[in-house]
C-alpha cells in the first residue's frame, strides 16, 4: 500500500471457506472504505452470511486474511474483533429472551466499553444506562425499556438487533437482512436511521429488500457461488447485465414482458 | 402499589421474626437436624440454582466442591494427632482461618472446574462435571494418607464449638450465612456481572459477539459457584463434626440436585424450601405407612415418588407453583384497578415486568372496527 492512503475498514484478501464438500466463499477479494456504505446482494448460498461471520470472527477463514481497520485479524476470537470496533446484527435474532430491553443494551453498550466483571449494580443515572435510553429511543424502543425481550413483536425483536449492534459503538457496522420480516412502515423507519449514521461508521449492510439496500448504499458488491462477481454503484449495478442475469433477472425480464 | 408493598414488607418481617424465634422455642431435634442441616443443604443446592438458573451451567460438581472444602478445612484445622488415622497431616489453624483458606481453595478448584468445562454445554457440560465430581470422590477415597480413606477425619469443630451443646447458636450461624449469601446473590442477579451470566445463559454467540469473553465468565460463575458450595462444605463439616468419603459421593450429587429442582432452578429460595421439604421427606419417611405400605428402609422411593410427581406437575419446583398461584390471584384482583392485557403477562415464561408505563394507553379488544 501507497504511504498515506487510507487505511481500508475492511479488506478480505483471497479468503475461502469450506464446510467438508462445500465450498461456501472462494477467493473473496474486497476492500471497504472507512465511512463508506456497502450492500452485498446476492441470491440464496452465494455465502453473504458466512462472509458476515468470516469476517466477525465465527469460524475462521479456511484460506485468505480478513483485515479490520489495517490490523489483521484472521485468528482473532469474536469478543477482541468486537473491541476493535466491528459490531452485526444476526438474520435470525441472537437475544437475550429471559432479560428486559434496557437489560439487553445495556449489556451490549457495557461489552464494548469495559467493566465487564462489575459485581455493582449500575446506578439509575449511569451512563451506560442513559445511553441504552438513547439507543431505544433512536430505533423506536423508547416505551419498550423495560419490556422482556421474549414478549416483544418480530418486528421490535429486529429493531432490538439493530439497537444492540449499534450500542456497541461500531466502527464497522455489519448488518445481516436488517429489514427482513419488517412492515413497510418499520423499513422506511430502519432506513432513516442507517442514513442518519455518522460518516465515521462504516456500514455493510447484506439485504434482500432492494428498495432499502439500494437506498443507503454508496458501493454494491454483487456474490454468487461464494465469490463477489461485480462491484460498482448503484446505478451501475442495476444496469449491469451479468446481475441482470444472476440476480435481476426476473425483475428486468418482467418490465420487457 | 403502597399497599402491596407494606404487605410484602409485613410477610417478610414476620418470616424473619419466626426464623429468629425458632431455636428458642423449637427442640434439639428441629434446630439442628432438620433446620441447621437444611440450610447446610440450601446452600450447597443455591450455589447449583444460581449456575443454573442464572448461568445455563448445570453443574454435578457441587457437592464435591463442597465436600473439597470440608477436606480442607479437616486439614487446616486438625491438629496432627487428632486424626482418626493418625496421618502427620494438619495445620492445626483456628477454625475461622482455617474455613476461610477453604471457602478460597474450593472458589479456586471451582474456577478450575470451569476452565476445563468453559467449551462444554448442555449433555457434555453435564457429563464433564459428573466427571470432575466422581473423580475427586475417587481421589479422597483411595489417597489413604492424604484423605483417610474411607475413615476420613473426626473431631473437627467450628466457632460455635459442638452444636449439640449449644444448637441456638450454631443455628443462629446456619441462618446469618445462608441470609447473607442469599441476599449477596440477589444482589449480583442485576448486577453487570449477574446480567452478564444471564446473557450467556440466553445466548453465548451473541454474547461474545457483543465483546464479551465468554469463557471466562463461565470460569468466574463456576468460580462463584464453588465459592458458594464451599461455605456449605464448612458449615457441614462443622456440623458433623467428622467427615468421610460419603459427603462427596454420587448419593449427594443426586441429593443436591434433587433439592434444587424440587425448590425451582429459577428461584434462588427454592434451594431453601426444597431442602426443608426434602431433609423433612429424608426424617420422617421411616415413619410414614401409606395404605399398609411402609417406607421404613424406603425413603428413597418416596423421595423418587415425589421428585417425578413435582418435575411431571410443576417443571418450575415447589416455588415456582407457588408464584403461579401468586400471579393467578393476584392478577385477578389486579384487573379491577387497571385493565392489562392478560396475554402480556402469560406471554414467556420469564416475570412480567417490573415497572409498567404509567400512562400506557387502555384498548379495549371489544370495539375495535373490524373491516375498512
Amino acid at each position: 500500500m501507497a504511504a498515506g492512503a487510507p487505511v481500508p475498514a475492511l479488506r478480505l484478501q483471497g479468503v475461502g471457506r469450506r464446510f467438508g464438500a462445500l465450498q461456501a466463499l472462494h477467493d473473496v477479494s474486497m476492500e471497504v472504505a472507512a465511512g463508506e456504505r456497502r450492500a452485498i446482494l446476492g441470491p440464496n448460498g452465494a455465502g453473504k452470511t458466512t462472509l458476515f461471520n468470516v469476517v466477525a470472527g465465527d469460524f475462521p477463514p479456511t484460506s485468505g486474511s480478513v483485515e479490520l481497520f489495517g490490523t489483521d485479524v484472521t485468528r482473532l476470537a469474536p469478543y477482541a474483533r468486537t473491541r476493535l470496533g466491528v459490531c452485526r446484527t444476526y438474520q435470525t435474532s441472537q437475544l437475550f429472551m429471559g432479560l428486559t430491553v434496557a437489560q439487553s443494551l445495556f449489556l451490549a453498550i457495557r461489552g464494548a466499553s469495559g467493566g465487564r466483571f462489575s459485581p455493582l449494580r449500575p446506578k439509575p443515572d449511569d451512563r451506560s444506562r442513559v445511553r441504552a435510553a438513547e439507543i431505544a429511543e433512536a430505533v423506536g424502543l423508547a416505551a419498550d425499556l423495560q419490556t422482556a425481550v421474549g414478549s416483544l413483536s418480530h418486528g421490535q425483536q429486529r429493531q432490538l438487533e439493530v439497537g444492540m449492534a449499534l450500542a456497541g459503538s461500531p466502527r464497522l457496522l455489519m448488518l445481516d437482512e436488517p429489514a427482513a420480516g419488517l412492515s413497510r412502515a418499520e423499513r422506511i423507519t430502519l432506513t432513516d436511521l442507517i442514513k442518519r449514521l455518522p460518516r465515521d461508521i462504516t456500514v455493510v449492510i447484506v439485504e434482500h429488500d432492494m428498495d432499502v439496500a439500494l437506498a443507503v448504499a454508496d458501493r454494491v458488491t454483487v456474490m454468487a457461488e461464494g465469490t463477489p462477481l461485480v462491484e460498482g454503484d448503484p446505478e451501475e449495478i442495476q444496469s449491469n447485465r451479468t446481475v441482470q442475469d444472476i440476480y435481476l433477472g426476473h425483475a428486468v425480464g418482467g418490465r420487457h414482458g | 402499589m403502597t399497599w402491596a408493598r407494606s404487605q410484602q414488607g409485613i410477610t417478610t418481617l414476620a418470616i424473619v421474626a419466626l426464623l429468629l424465634l425458632y431455636p428458642q422455642v423449637m427442640p434439639r431435634f428441629w434446630v439442628l437436624s432438620i433446620a441447621a442441616n437444611s440450610m447446610i443443604l440450601g446452600i450447597a443446592a443455591l450455589s447449583l440454582v444460581f449456575m443454573a438458573g442464572y448461568g445455563g451451567m448445570t453443574s454435578l460438581a457441587q457437592a464435591a466442591l463442597a465436600g473439597f472444602a470440608a477436606y480442607m478445612l479437616a486439614l487446616l484445622s486438625l491438629v496432627p494427632s487428632t486424626n482418626a488415622t493418625g496421618s502427620a497431616l494438619g495445620a492445626g489453624l483456628p477454625s475461622i482461618p482455617g474455613a476461610l483458606i477453604a471457602i478460597a481453595l474450593a472458589t479456586a478448584l471451582g474456577a478450575l472446574f470451569g476452565a476445563i468445562s468453559s467449551r462444554s454445554y448442555g449433555i457434555y457440560f453435564l457429563m464433564l462435571t459428573l466427571a470432575l465430581a466422581v473423580g475427586f470422590y475417587y481421589i479422597v477415597l483411595q489417597n489413604y494418607d492424604v484423605f483417610g480413606g474411607h475413615i476420613g477425619f473426626a473431631g473437627i469443630e467450628g466457632p460455635t464449638g459442638q452444636p449439640r451443646e449449644d444448637p441456638p447458636t450454631f443455628y443462629y450461624l446456619c441462618l446469618a450465612v445462608s441470609a447473607a449469601i442469599y441476599l449477596g446473590l440477589r444482589y449480583l442477579v442485576r448486577s453487570q456481572l449477574g446480567l452478564t451470566f444471564q446473557g450467556m445463559r440466553d445466548n453465548p454467540r451473541r454474547m461474545a459477539a457483543l465483546g464479551y469473553r465468554v469463557g471466562a465468565h463461565r470460569v468466574a460463575l463456576f468460580g462463584i459457584g464453588g465459592f458458594v458450595a464451599g461455605i456449605s462444605g464448612v458449615l457441614g463439616a462443622w456440623y458433623r463434626g467428622n467427615i468421610s468419603p460419603g459427603i462427596l459421593d454420587l448419593n449427594r450429587t443426586i441429593e443436591v440436585l434433587i433439592v434444587a429442582v424440587i425448590g425451582g432452578l429459577g428461584y434462588p429460595i427454592g434451594a431453601f424450601v426444597g431442602a426443608v421439604l426434602y431433609t423433612l421427606i429424608k426424617v420422617f419417611a421411616s415413619s410414614v405407612t401409606i395404605a399398609g405400605f411402609s417406607f421404613d428402609e424406603r425413603f428413597n422411593t418416596l423421595v423418587g415418588l415425589g421428585f417425578v410427581v413435582i418435575v411431571l406437575v410443576a417443571p418450575n419446583g415447589i416455588v415456582g407453583l407457588a408464584d403461579r398461584a401468586y400471579r393467578a390471584v393476584t392478577h385477578r384482583s389486579g384487573a379491577r384497578r387497571r385493565a392489562v392485557d392478560p396475554l402480556a403477562v402469560e406471554a414467556g415464561l420469564v416475570p412480567a415486568p417490573v415497572a409498567q408505563p404509567p400512562d400506557a394507553p387502555v384498548i379495549a379488544g371489544d370495539d375495535v372496527p373490524t373491516g375498512s
